[in-house]
C-alpha cells in the first residue's frame, strides 16, 4: 500500500509544479536567454524540494489528515459539555500543525534575513499559530452552535478594517500576507478533513456546505492576532520610552 | 562537513518543532478518547517521512525556488519592460493556481452544491469554469500587486478594502456558497506559488529605488487569496 501510495503522491506532486517549472524555463531561457547564477545550487535545491514535498505530503497523509478526522468523529460525537473536547482539540492542533507549515517557516526564516534580526522567525511562527488556534477554536464552536458563518465573518472583517487602518503602516502588508502562508499544505487538507467530519457526525447538519468556512476563520484570525500583537507593542514601547524621558 | 553539521541542526530545530503535534495526538488518543492506535507502525513512520520532508522542502525552496524567483523578477526589471514583467506576474499567478490541488477539490465541491444532481459532466464542466476563473483572478491579482509595489500603493490597504467587499458582496447575495468561496481562497495559495509570490514582491522593492523590502514587498500574497473569493462569490451569487 505505501508503495503505491507514494507513486500517487510522486505524480500529483510532479504535477502540481510544472507548470511553475515551465513558466520559469520559458522566462530563463527563451525570454532571458540566460543561465541562472549557481545552476548546479539551483538543480540540486529544486531536486531537495519537489523530493521533500512528496515525503512530506506522503507521511501527512498516513498520519495527520486520517488522525484529524477519526478524531473529530469520535469527540463530535459526545453529549452535553465533552463537546468542549473538540473545540480544545481544534485548537491545540491548529497551533501546532501550523508549527510546521513548510510555506510559513520558509517565509519566517526569510522575513527574520530582511529585517536583520529585528522580526525574529520563531516569534511569528508561534503569533500566527496562536491565531489559527484561536480561528479553529471560534470556528469549531460556530458549528457546534450552529450560528450563521456570516455572523462571525462580518465582525472580523470590521475589526481587520479598524485595526489595519491604524496599525502602523510597516506591519500590515507582512501581517496580510501571513493568512495565506498559514493556511498551506499542511493545515489546508487538516482543516477540510475536521471540518467535514465534525458537519457529518453532528446531527442535521449539511456535510457539503457546513463543512466550509473554517479554513478561512483560519486565513483571518492570524492576520488579525498579528496586527493586534503589534498594536501592543506599539504602545507598550511607546509608554516605555515615555517613562524613562 | 559544514553542510552536514547545518543538516543535522535543522533536524534537530524541526524535530522540535513537530514534538508538540506529536503531543497533542498522542495526548488525546489516550486520554480522552481512551483508545490505543490503529496502526502505529504505519504512525511512526509517517511521522519520519514529516520530518525528513519538512527539512528538505524547506532547504530545498532556499536554493532553487528563493534565487532563481529574485533573479528573475531582478532580470526582468533591468529589462526595463513592464509588459514582459505583467506577463510574468500573470503567468506565475495563474499557472500555479491552475493546478493547485486544494482548490480542484473546493471548487469540485462548490460545483456540486451548485448543481445539486446533474450529473458528474455537468459537475466536473463548472468546477473546470470555476478553476479556471480563480487562476485568472489570482494572475491578474499577483498583476497588480506587482504595479502597487512599482508605483508605491499601499498593497496592504487595497487588500483590506477588498475584504470589505468581499464581505458586502456576501450579504447581499446571501449566497450559500459563501463559506465555500472563503474556502477556496484560502485553499488558492498554497507551498508552491506563496514561495514564488513572496519572491515577486521582495525582488522588486529590493530593486527599485525608495522602496523598502519590508515595508512594500508585502501584501501581494493576501491580494493573491482575495481574488479568487471574490471571484467565486460573484459566481455563486449569478448562480444560485
Amino acid at each position: 500500500m505505501p508503495m503505491q501510495k507514494l507513486l500517487e503522491t510522486a505524480l500529483q506532486t510532479c504535477s502540481d509544479l510544472l507548470p511553475i517549472v515551465l513558466i520559469v524555463l520559458v522566462f530563463q531561457w527563451g525570454i532571458l536567454r540566460s543561465r541562472p547564477a549557481q545552476l548546479q545550487r539551483v538543480l540540486a535545491g529544486s531536486a531537495y524540494a519537489l523530493a521533500g514535498l512528496i515525503l512530506f505530503r506522503l507521511g501527512l497523509d498516513l498520519t495527520l489528515l486520517p488522525l484529524g478526522s477519526d478524531m473529530a468523529q469520535e469527540l463530535a460525537g459526545k453529549q452535553g459539555w465533552g463537546a468542549l473536547w473538540l473545540v480544545l482539540f481544534a485548537g491545540s492542533i491548529g497551533l501546532v500543525a501550523t508549527l510546521i507549515e513548510p510555506t510559513l517557516l520558509a517565509v519566517a526564516n526569510r522575513i527574520q534575513d530582511l529585517t536583520g534580526g529585528e522580526m525574529r522567525a520563531w516569534d511569528l511562527r508561534l503569533v500566527v499559530a496562536g491565531g489559527v488556534a484561536l480561528g479553529l477554536v471560534l470556528g469549531t464552536a460556530r458549528m457546534l452552535l450552529g450560528i450563521p458563518i456570516l455572523a462571525f465573518i462580518v465582525p472580523m472583517v470590521l475589526l481587520l478594517l479598524v485595526v489595519g487602518w491604524v496599525s502602523p503602516k510597516n506591519i500590515l502588508a507582512l501581517s496580510l500576507d501571513t493568512g495565506p502562508m498559514a493556511t498551506s499544505v499542511v493545515t489546508v487538507p487538516l482543516i477540510a478533513a475536521f471540518g467535514g467530519s465534525v458537519a457529518r457526525t453532528l446531527p442535521g447538519r449539511d456535510p457539503v456546505l457546513e463543512g466550509f468556512g473554517l479554513i478561512f476563520f483560519a486565513l483571518m484570525t492570524p492576520v488579525l492576532s498579528l496586527l493586534m500583537f503589534a498594536a501592543l507593542k506599539a504602545v507598550l514601547s511607546r509608554k516605555k520610552s515615555r517613562e524613562e524621558t | 562537513m559544514q553542510n552536514l553539521k547545518a543538516l543535522i541542526r535543522t533536524l534537530a530545530l524541526n524535530g522540535r518543532d513537530m514534538l508538540p503535534v506529536v503531543l497533542v495526538v498522542v495526548g488525546f488518543q489516550y486520554l480522552i478518547v481512551g483508545k490505543p492506535f490503529a496502526e502505529p507502525a504505519q504512525l511512526l513512520l509517517g511521522a519520519c517521512l514529516v520530518w525528513v520532508g519538512l527539512t528538505l522542502f524547506v532547504k530545498g525552496l532556499e536554493m532553487s525556488l528563493f534565487p532563481l524567483g529574485d533573479a528573475l523578477v531582478a532580470a526582468l526589471t533591468y529589462k526595463g519592460n513592464i509588459a514582459l514583467l505583467a506577463a510574468f506576474t500573470f503567468c506565475v499567478g495563474a499557472g500555479s493556481t491552475a493546478a493547485e490541488p486544494a482548490l480542484i477539490a473546493v471548487t469540485q465541491e462548490a460545483a456540486a452544491a451548485v448543481l445539486g444532481d446533474q450529473g458528474n459532466a455537468a459537475v466536473q464542466r463548472t468546477a473546470g469554469i470555476l478553476r479556471a476563473a480563480c487562476a485568472l483572478a489570482v494572475g491578474l491579482a499577483l498583476t497588480l500587486g506587482a504595479f502597487c509595489v512599482i508605483k508605491g500603493w499601499p498593497t496592504g490597504r487595497v487588500v483590506i478594502i477588498g475584504y470589505a467587499v468581499a464581505v458586502i458582496v456576501a450579504l447581499i447575495t446571501q449566497s450559500p456558497l459563501t463559506a465555500i468561496a472563503m474556502d477556496a481562497g484560502a485553499a488558492a495559495t498554497s507551498a508552491i506559488n506563496v514561495p514564488l509570490i513572496s519572491s515577486t514582491g521582495v525582488g522588486l522593492a529590493s530593486l527599485i529605488k525608495g522602496r523598502n523590502p519590508v515595508l512594500d514587498g508585502f501584501g501581494l500574497a493576501a491580494l493573491c487569496s482575495l481574488t479568487p473569493m471574490l471571484v467565486l462569490m460573484l459566481a455563486g451569487g449569478l448562480l444560485v
